[in-house]
């Protein structure tokens, strides 16, 4: 009997039924257990991710650094592989700020080659090599960020697209390669959502690149959606101003000077743009090229230019020392002797003084209005009186001044 | 070693009958129906033996990677209960826990289960070679508690030796259970072996690479496919619980110019030496706190504890296997000082564990120190030559290749093993320069591998696998000697045979047939047949049709003492063209060269 139940439990259906059985036995057992290590695992990976995370956002990146290897270690294996992205994005921030670019370089690379089109990836590598000052670098990564794979429904990734895009924008604008940045932000412009604040932001880049055209167009696609938007309103002023179309400047400008002062200002204009203002409704003023104007009205502005550009210029000749000629009576009603050099240099400033006395005579209301043909030689006279007091004493302080040689530089751009 | 898995009985058994495999009155419940059912299952499950050595070889396979996942999961579970899950633990933590639970490593070690001390390579050997393939199934759980304890608690020592054993183990244990013969009992163990070491390395070709140059040391035909099985199966059951990750993250490799294999050449130079430190340095300290008095053997776990943990306050990363940290440094997160100390650290912290009798691996300190090693040439080579250098993750692997051929002294599985976890093929070059350079400066001031040196310092001797690779093989062409006398052409008469032999005193006689085909005659056989009018007949008529095995010069000795059997001598013919006659070897022959080779040994000291 005892050899009987030997053989039994030898046999090989015996064998292979206990086999099996212990195998399933053992599969289940180490399931379970499996399970519960994962489990903590995954639990101990996001605990530390939440503390690196949270040391990293009160600035301590020693401590974020340890903690996000840790929750690495932890993750490496029990996270999914997009989520472990994040682990190791953020742990490659917390290497940058703790001065460590080549070892966040190395954990972007590793995830990098294994998603080449991630564009947060990509986005993030354009960063550390904006860091590290590798041009090249910056400018590849930024541009597969922009055409590169993002999470989201379609309106976040146009908005993550733009924001890389913009961002891209500012590093080659910080670079002073306005010309790639200008290409962009066209691109930007051309597909931005009714959004009043994109409208500025994009126009106000554009502006920065020179671009004030655009930018001015993007500023009205703002005030046509939000009329009273006084970022807008100021931006568009700054950029009519820029543009030399002083009566939009004014408008805009105006407009936005008399809007409530922004939050955190006490003015409503900060004091360039009331500059701008100030200088543009001088030019609406003074200038006699306006259209529309009688003659004498431009006889009394003419009048009025002359006196403060040859005020402007001896208070620049007494500033230099330089003494000028003494003014020749001149008989009323005369033209005014011609000048022995009718066009002097223009930072000779007794010269221009000289040619100015020469026009003295003839400024004066009822003989510009008597001969209007005189009215465009005191002009010219108070233009060469601003540039040579402008060449010698610097930009004008008053804002009659720097609206005559506005005027004058206007001029002189609009001859053959 | 036999070529192959030798028969389960020497003739097959009857069929027990089936009254005897199945409880009483089963049938009578069940009908003479099910009993014919029975019968049919039965005689399909009676598969041929090798068949079933390949399906054990697989169940051996599914147990190991469960057994190795469960270990795994052990040490993890003890590392965070005991060290918690801070990367860098308190300072209070680092020094007591390895310190306190060396004690009950100890006594664990000592008093239940003594045959877990030591290298599992070397045990599995042991078991092998003298033991008839039996380790017995406290052995294995003894590997599992005591190392997972050790591994967990900070000492520097790794899971995969372990995890070979336990291997080993299994399928010890199973094969025992199955009445296999003593002759599978032993081969199954390395299966076993492999399989552990697949599943705990997640690299099935290197776990049988290793077991192949390490352990068995041939390529036999018969078990290497019950190996691969076993491997293969383990991995896959290990990847189903652990998932599919590769131990290390590795950066991309590319060669950025040629000048760059200077490099990992000045890195298998790096390695070679490191494994030399690394193996003095054990070999010094291990018999020496061996020869302490027994009573310490208790403490001395405890000791190499608390120096571990001493340097675990300034660097952590020395403590455990490490592999969190092999991956930091292939991602550059160290500077090379750093790098150069946790690489000097490691090998002492090994040698303080290994030489204090805690049971554990070496292998994941190898590849850590390998790692470490590797890494810091190539932030030297980044550093200097900025222009020659690659990804430092890629120096950082080959290190750990180099190491491996270097300490371990197994080239092969060294180069597999890089190639296999990177799954990049191109690093070849890299691995292969600094691998042999490692190797051969390992060999040349450190004749004796570490696994050998280790054993014969238990007072065993095992056969050292390299040095059987490394064994001259004679062949025929060192043994064999000219032709003499006459060969005869089997067109010849009989006659004609004894009238040109008649004067010869050579018998007997190689006759030539114009196949190719060649045979002996002796003359008084010759004389018989002429005597019995057979005289006009051509010697390929009266000669008996048996072959006469041939040899070339190119055949071991070993094949030719098999092939002479009774003959006394055997013609040595031209490959291409068996006619032509090269010499002839007799037994006489063999004998005298075995003699002048050992002669020669003697003389040369070997």
């Amino acid at each position: 009997m005892a050899a009987l139940r030997r053989d039994w439990l030898h046999a090989p259906e015996t064998i292979l039924l206990v086999t099996l059985a212990v195998l399933a036995g053992a599969f289940a057992t180490t399931a379970l257990a499996a399970r519960a290590y994962h489990n903590r695992r995954r639990v101990l990976a996001e605990s530390w991710l939440q503390q690196g995370s949270a040391d990293l956002r009160d600035g301590h990146s020693a401590a974020a650094l340890s903690d996000l290897q840790t929750a690495l270690i932890y993750a490496r294996q029990d996270v999914p592989d997009d989520q472990q992205q994040a682990y190791s994005l953020d742990l490659a921030q917390a290497l940058v700020a703790n001065h460590r670019p080549d070892e966040a370089h190395a954990y972007l690379i590793d995830l990098w080659e294994r998603a080449p089109d991630s564009a947060k990836l990509n986005l993030e590598l354009a960063r550390l090599a904006v860091n590290t000052g590798d041009d090249s670098a910056a400018k590849r990564y930024y541009a597969n960020a922009i055409y590169g794979i993002w999470d989201g429904n379609a309106q976040q990734i146009q908005q993550k697209q733009r924001d890389t895009q913009l961002e891209f924008c500012r590093y080659l604008i910080g670079r002073g390669e306005r010309t790639a940045a200008n290409s962009v932000l066209v691109a930007v412009a051309g597909s931005l959502p009714p959004d009043p604040a994109l409208h500025t932001q994009v126009g106000g880049m554009l502006a920065e690149v020179g671009a004030n055209a655009q930018a001015l167009a993007q500023f009205q696609e703002a005030l046509a959606l939000d009329r009273r938007n006084h970022a807008a309103l100021v931006s568009a002023g700054l950029a009519s101003f820029a543009l030399g179309d002083d009566r939009a400047a004014v408008r805009y400008l105006g407009q936005a000077s008399r809007e409530r002062p922004q939050p955190g200002q006490a003015e409503a204009l900060d004091p360039a743009a009331a500059r701008d203002l100030a200088v543009a409704t001088a030019v609406l003023a003074l200038d006699t090229s306006q259209a529309g104007l009688t003659t004498p009205e431009r006889a009394m502005r003419s009048v009025q230019s002359y006196q403060l550009a040859k005020a402007r210029l001896e208070g620049c000749a007494n500033k230099l020392g330089v003494s000028l000629p003494k003014p020749v009576a001149a008989t009323a009603g005369s033209p005014g002797a011609p000048a022995t050099n009718a066009n002097p240099a223009p930072d000779d400033v007794p010269a221009v003084y000289t040619q100015a006395l020469k026009m003295q005579g003839s400024a004066r209301e009822a003989d510009l209005t008597r001969d209007p043909r005189l009215i465009d030689s005191l002009v010219k006279v108070v233009g060469q009186m601003e540039f040579a007091a402008s060449a010698n004493c610097g930009p004008p302080v008053e804002v009659e001044d720097e609206a005559l040689l506005r005027i004058a530089q206007r001029a002189a751009a609009a001859q053959p | 070693m036999s070529d192959g898995p030798a028969p389960l009985t020497e003739s097959p058994q009857p069929a027990a009958p089936v009254e005897a495999a199945c409880p009483p009155g089963f049938f009578r419940r069940f009908g003479v129906r099910s009993q014919a059912l029975f019968e049919r299952a039965r005689a399909s499950l009676s598969m041929r033996e090798d068949n079933l050595f390949l399906l054990l070889a697989v169940v051996i396979g599914l147990f190991s990677g469960l057994a190795v996942v469960c270990f795994r999961i052990a040490i993890d579970l003890t590392s965070l209960t005991l060290l918690g899950s801070a990367a860098a633990p308190g300072p209070l933590r680092v020094i007591l826990v390895p310190t306190l639970v060396g004690l009950p490593v100890a006594f664990l070690a000592l008093r239940f289960f003594p045959r877990v001390r030591g290298s599992g390579v070397t045990q599995t050997k042991s078991a092998v070679y003298i033991y008839d393939g039996y380790i017995p199934f406290s052995t294995v759980i003894g590997k599992f508690i005591i190392c997972a304890l050790a591994i967990g608690s900070g000492q520097s020592l790794g899971p995969e030796d372990p995890s070979l054993q336990m291997g080993a183990g299994i399928a010890s244990v199973l094969g025992r259970w199955l009445r296999l013969s003593r002759e599978n009992v032993r081969l199954i163990a390395p299966v076993g072996a492999a399989a552990g070491l697949a599943a705990a390395f997640n690299s099935p070709v290197a776990a049988v690479l290793f077991v192949i140059e390490e352990v068995i040391g041939t390529w036999s035909g018969g078990v290497l496919g019950a190996i691969v099985l076993a491997a293969v199966s383990s991995v896959v059951v290990e990847r189903f619980f652990l998932g599919s990750e590769p131990l290390f993250q590795i950066p991309p490799y590319r060669m950025v110019h040629s000048l760059e294999l200077v490099g990992y050449a000045v890195l298998g130079v790096v390695g070679g030496l490191s494994s030399l430190v690394f193996v003095k340095l054990l070999v010094f300290m291990r018999p020496r706190l061996k020869a302490w008095p027994r009573w310490t053997y208790y403490l001395q776990p405890s000791l190499a504890g608390l120096i571990i943990g001493i340097i675990g306050l300034k660097f952590p990363q020395v403590m455990g296997a490490g592999y969190q940290y092999m991956d930091q440094a292939m991602h550059g997160q160290f500077v090379w000082q750093v790098l150069v100390a946790l690489a000097l650290l490691k090998v002492l912290a090994t040698s303080l564990s290994v030489s204090s009798g805690v049971p554990g691996g070496m292998f994941a300190p190898t590849l850590f120190i390998g790692a470490m090693m590797g890494a810091a040439v190539g932030a030297a080579q980044h550093r200097f030559f900025p222009g020659f250098s690659g990804p430092l993750g890629s120096y950082a692997l080959v290190g750990m290749g180099t190491l491996f051929a270097g300490f371990l002294r197994v080239p092969m599985t060294s180069v597999f093993m890089v190639l296999e976890i990177s799954g990049n093929y191109s690093i070849i070059l890299p691995v292969l320069i600094s691998n042999t350079v490692a190797y051969l400066i390992s060999r040349s001031f450190q004749p004796t591998p570490v696994f050998d040196l280790l054993t014969r310092q238990d007072g065993l001797d095992l056969p050292s696998m390299e040095e059987t690779r490394e064994q001259s093989v004679l062949r025929v062409e060192n043994a064999m000697r000219k032709p003499v006398g006459l060969i005869l052409k089997a067109s010849d008469t009989v006659a004609d045979a004894v009238s040109r032999t008649a004067e010869m005193t050579e018998d007997p006689l190689l006759v030539s047939y114009e196949t190719g085909r060649w045979a002996l005659v002796r003359k008084a056989a010759l004389e018989s047949a002429l005597n019995s009018g057979q005289g006009d007949l051509p010697l390929l008529e009266v000669l008996p049709s048996g072959r006469l095995p041939r040899l070339h010069p190119d055949h071991p000795l070993d094949v030719a003492l098999r092939l002479l059997r009774d003959a006394p001598f055997l013609p040595v013919v031209h490959r291409a063209d068996a006619r032509r006659l090269i010499g002839i070897l007799s037994l006489d022959d063999v004998l005298a060269a075995y003699r002048r080779v050992s002669a020669a040994n003697v003389g040369s000291g070997v």
